[in-house]
């Protein structure tokens, strides 16, 4: 019979669990499916909130990005930062994009980002010059963030 | 009175094999994959190394064939106009007034060189062969 799982605190791997019908002893990383020296992505927790751009006046003054309110992510080692996964839609549109920088008129644009321990969803959208104190409308970010770091 | 096992390692009742650790008071060999608090039979999100490099350089990987690899660059919010916090990773990546940070894979998975965009780059190589 094949050996799947095996648990030796004095092997390289103190625990590894081999895909069906390979040997756990023989087995490369292609056909592991867990090895106790990296742990799996462990999810923290998901959400999202919504974002308004930046003004068509902000932007010419320099402004590109305008930001969400933030989450607090797990805490992790100093000088490091949690992954994390981040999708965006404008709003009402109830299609989910993959991040995206444009910076251009009436074209939505939005992802996230870690800082200071936080995740903000963010907005590159700019208002347009025929309205420029007025904010381009709203973006909703999601996010999915792990406990894992890097 | 018979105490419901909360962790299975090896196969368990429904054939699957791997590891299975249920919630108090539910059996780990008979629950639904759903009810499991952890369940160890895919490679789904295996992940083998995670890190972060701030100048560019080579990284070890000790396989032998070339992984998945996903790189994240750092982004100093601080040019960002009244933006509170400091500098951290950022999607897409880089996000504005950066060139690309990329990987090469050394000899089928033996190392991997990454080079970053002046900034520092995170990356997570997982348990699945991209060639």
């Amino acid at each position: 019979m094949t050996e799947r799982v095996k648990i030796d605190s004095t092997a390289a791997s103190p625990f590894r669990v081999s895909a069906a019908g390979v040997d756990v002893n023989l087995a490369e990383f292609a056909d592991l499916i867990f090895d106790g020296n990296q742990s799996p992505l462990r999810l923290w927790g998901t959400g999202w909130g919504t974002v308004a751009g930046n003004t068509y006046d902000e932007w010419t003054g320099g402004k590109n990005t305008e930001w969400s309110g933030f989450v607090a992510g797990p805490v992790t080692p100093a000088g490091t930062t949690p992954v994390f996964m981040t999708m965006w839609r404008p709003v009402p549109s109830g299609f989910v994009r993959t991040p995206l920088v444009k910076n251009i008129h009436s074209q939505a644009s939005a992802g996230g980002g870690f800082s200071s321990g936080s995740f903000y969803g963010l907005s590159f959208s700019v208002g347009t010059p025929v309205a420029p104190s007025t904010r381009p409308s709203d973006v909703a970010v999601n996010y999915a963030i792990f406990k894992n770091y890097q | 009175m018979a105490l419901n096992p909360r962790v299975v390692i090896g196969p368990r009742n429904n054939g699957d094999v791997g590891v299975f650790v249920s919630p108090a008071g539910v059996n780990a060999d008979t629950a639904s994959d759903s009810s499991l608090m952890l369940n160890i039979t895919s490679k789904v999100s295996q992940l083998l190394l995670a890190g972060k490099l701030t100048v560019s350089g080579t990284v070890l990987l000790g396989l032998s064939r070339s992984p998945y690899v996903f790189l994240t660059s750092q982004f100093d919010f601080t040019t960002i106009i009244g933006f509170p916090g400091g500098p951290g990773p950022i999607r897409p990546s880089p996000a504005i007034g950066l060139s690309a940070s990329g990987a090469t894979i050394n000899s089928n998975g033996v190392s991997m060189t990454i080079t970053t965009a002046g900034v520092p780059c995170s990356y997570l190589v997982y348990g699945i062969p991209f060639t």
